[in-house]
């Protein structure tokens, strides 16, 4: 027996090491088992978050100017600063360099750091400047990724015009809004392998799609005009406490539009600090009573009927009765003999209704609709209304309308429409569509948009006598309207403001609309304050200080530069 | 035993032969196999300095491209800023107020020239379309482009002659006021 002793020993031996060899062999394909095919995807992904890289590159959103070249909003750069932990080798070290810079308390930086994630974001909205110093570091583990933003450069100059911008590069309202896809670009993406350190690998995949660029919009605004007006429409508004105003300056003969501004208005580039109802542009979108300027309406329905004649006299006894509804002058008065152009003139509401009667309800509403009420006018801007008007067989219609819409009640407009309508009126009875852009610039293709005649709605002989109706109204109604030297073919107007119920007692909606000069018309205007409490004997005379300010005093010099 | 000992000479000294021939075909073999490993050695060398080359041609480029890439993604990244910061500088509220630093003031009175002929610089009329909401944007060609801007440029050079001639007449007679307001 002991002489088998030593025999056994080694063939113990042997059997442990093979057991040791065969557990360690079992254990290692194990793990190879679990590494290869249970976490096959999860160690893949992790492999394939350090080594690949992946990126969307955004495209540029085009650039708006205005008519003379000058840039209204343009897209800058902002940077992302991201992570990727795992790659980090001293975090405290990255925490301390990236604090000062971020905006951000160090301690919460390097949790982040620390969080073993392989991708955190550090920071949004990082500024240009700042990004740049953080990329010229070139930190392994961090990455720094440009993205475009939208900037006003302007502020708040036309940003019921320009819309905004949101995060995701989408435009909303004003041309942001009606533009977008033209605007908005496509979308890039790069995609290649980097080394552990973060490097790139250029032997590696790499594939690079180029963003495609949004394209150029040149509007037809003028930033001078637009700062005019907007200039005294602020001051407009806070001198007779209005709530909003709105003024709106076209070429009648192409559409153009030169200034649409309304108040209150915000700036595009806070726009996340902004109400929503701002947003809104009251000049397509908001509707209001046009009252007495609507006469113009009338009288170009009446005329080119051929019903009246600028000569054409009826006696105002103050009131007449349309659909069992009397229906008085605005002084209570009866103004006894009077023309066509004294209705105009002493904008009596009688004389109006007197017309939209003796054209009958059928051929009055084919006018009415002839101009565009009740539709949109198809400006290019987002979100335009098309107003509110009730037609005979509509159910909600009443004889009595036919005198009250005569003179711009019971019936809502925007004031887009209104000033399209009357520079049908200025464009010798042609109605033209208005537009805001004038190019869409590719590069070196320049899409020019030419002005769209959408339809004739009065003749060039009644157009005309209307004109100069118009002048005659604008001497004799106030001669605070008038530019020494210059004739403007115009109207003022007031209108109550509606509420649930009834009208409001005490506010009221003022308006000018007018166009200059007579012979060949180079402009319309329009001009409305809405809901100030009135502190005036008439509404003549708060019409007469309206104009006094918007005409007479400042718009005066620009009506003659425009001339 | 000399026919034994001739036959086993004769034996070995044929067989020295044999063993001759085929030494002297391994030595041919083994410089058949020298040559040609060395070209072939030779030939996965060529192919590898080819391939590394060409790997490091292929990187050093890469690199390049990666780098021109960025730069030029900066420089459209510097553009964007420049023209922001001049669009913010040509802000008309800046200019104004840069104006007024400057001692300008807006003016008390102005005198204006009423100038016959004014060239109208959008076209005088347009055609209706057949209905509402049927029209679409009505492009410019190139051809109509050119032929408008030749008219135009003929009649601004025919307004602006008119003007000088007009503004001369109307310093002459005016001559103060030219002075004080400047020139329209």
């Amino acid at each position: 027996m002991s002489a088998e002793e030593p025999q056994g020993k080694p063939l113990r031996r042997i059997t442990f090491l093979s057991a040791v060899l065969f557990a360690f062999t079992l254990i290692n394909v194990g793990q190879l088992f679990r590494w290869q095919v249970l976490e096959y995807d999860h160690l893949l992904g992790l492999a394939k978050a350090e080594h690949d890289w992946y990126m969307e590159i955004a495209p540029l959103r085009g650039t708006i100017r205005d008519r003379n070249g000058h840039i209204l909003a343009l897209d800058i750069f902002e940077f992302e600063i991201t992570a990727a932990p795992p790659m980090i080798v001293n975090p405290e070290e990255v925490a301390d360099r990236l604090a000062p810079f971020l905006d951000r308390p160090r301690d919460e930086i390097l949790e982040l750091l620390k969080s073993g994630q392989p991708h955190v974001r550090l920071a949004r909205r990082v500024p240009q400047q700042i990004g740049e110093t953080i990329e010229s570091w070139a930190l392994t583990g961090i990455r720094v990724e440009p993205r475009p933003k939208r900037v006003c450069a302007e502020n708040n100059l036309a940003a019921h015009v320009l819309g905004f911008v949101n995060e995701t590069n989408n435009g909303y309202y004003g041309v942001e809004g009606y533009y977008n896809q033209v605007l908005k670009g496509q979308a890039g993406e790069g995609q290649g392998e980097r080394d552990p350190a973060g490097n790139y690998i250029p032997i590696g995949l790499h594939r690079l799609a180029p963003p495609q660029n949004g394209r150029d919009l040149v509007l037809t605004i003028d930033r001078t005009i637009q700062y005019m007006v907007e200039e005294e429409l602020e001051k407009a508004i806070a001198r007779y406490g209005a709530e909003t105003g709105t003024i709106i300056v076209m070429e009648p003969k192409t559409g153009s539009i030169l200034a649409m501004a309304s108040y209150p208005s915000y700036d595009p580039n806070r726009f996340a600090e902004t109400p929503v109802e701002v947003f809104v542009n009251p000049s397509v979108s908001a509707h209001h009573e046009p009252g007495s300027v609507f006469k113009i309406i009338t009288m170009a329905a009446g005329l080119d009927a051929g019903v009246i004649t600028p000569q054409s006299t009826f006696y105002d006894s103050g009131s007449i009765e349309v659909g069992g509804r009397t229906i008085m002058n605005w002084d209570r008065q009866g103004h006894g003999l009077v023309t066509m152009t004294d209705v105009l003139a002493q904008s009596l509401n009688v004389g109006a209704a007197y017309i939209s009667t003796t054209l009958g309800r059928e051929r009055f509403y084919t006018y009415v609709r002839r101009f565009g009420f009740g539709r949109i006018t198809e400006v290019d801007l987002a979100s335009e209304g098309p107003g509110r008007l009730r037609l005979p067989g509509d159910g909600e219609w009443h004889e009595s309308d036919l005198g009250t819409n005569s003179f711009g009640q019971g019936m809502a407009v925007t004031p887009l429409q209104m000033i399209t309508a009357v520079a049908a009126v200025a464009n010798d009875g042609l109605m033209v569509k208005p537009h805001v852009v004038e190019k869409i610039v590719d590069g070196q293709h320049v899409t020019t948009i030419q002005p769209v005649a959408v339809r004739r709605v009065i003749s060039p002989q009644a157009a005309e006598q209307l004109t100069w109706m118009l002048v005659e109204a604008v001497q004799k109604e106030t001669d605070l309207a008038t530019v020494p030297g210059y004739r403007i073919a115009g109207k003022t107007g007031t209108a109550q403001v509606p509420i649930p119920g009834g009208y409001h007692p005490n506010w009221t909606i003022a308006s000018f609309i007018g166009y200059a000069p007579p012979e060949a018309p180079a402009f319309i205007v329009l001009v409305k304050l809405s809901n100030f409490s009135s502190c005036w004997e008439s509404p003549r005379t708060r019409q007469g200080s309206l104009l006094d300010d918007f005409l007479h005093r400042k718009s005066g010099n620009w009506l003659r530069r425009a001339c | 035993m000399i026919t034994g000992h001739s036959s086993s000479l004769l034996h070995r000294l044929r067989g020295d032969s044999a063993e001759g021939s085929t030494e002297k075909s391994i030595g041919s073999l083994d410089a058949r196999t020298a040559i040609g490993s060395i070209l072939i050695f030779i030939l996965v060398s060529l192919l590898g300095w080819l391939y590394l080359t060409q790997a490091s041609q292929v990187t050093t480029t890469g690199y390049r491209i990666y780098e021109l890439e960025r730069e030029r993604a900066r420089l459209q990244r510097e553009n964007a800023k420049l023209r922001l910061e001049i669009a913010e500088l040509e802000r008309l509220e800046d200019v104004k107020a840069r104006a007024r630093q400057l001692g300008f003031v807006p003016p008390e009175q102005v005198e204006y020239l009423v100038v016959a002929d004014y060239p109208p610089d959008h076209p005088s009329s347009v055609q209706p379309a057949a209905t509402f909401g049927e029209e679409n944007l009505a492009l410019n060609s190139p051809q109509q482009e050119k032929t408008r801007d030749a008219a135009a440029g003929a009649a601004l050079a025919g307004w602006w002659e008119k003007l000088v001639s007009q503004f001369t007449i109307w310093t002459i007679v005016q001559p103060g006021s030219a002075m004080a307001e400047g020139t329209p």
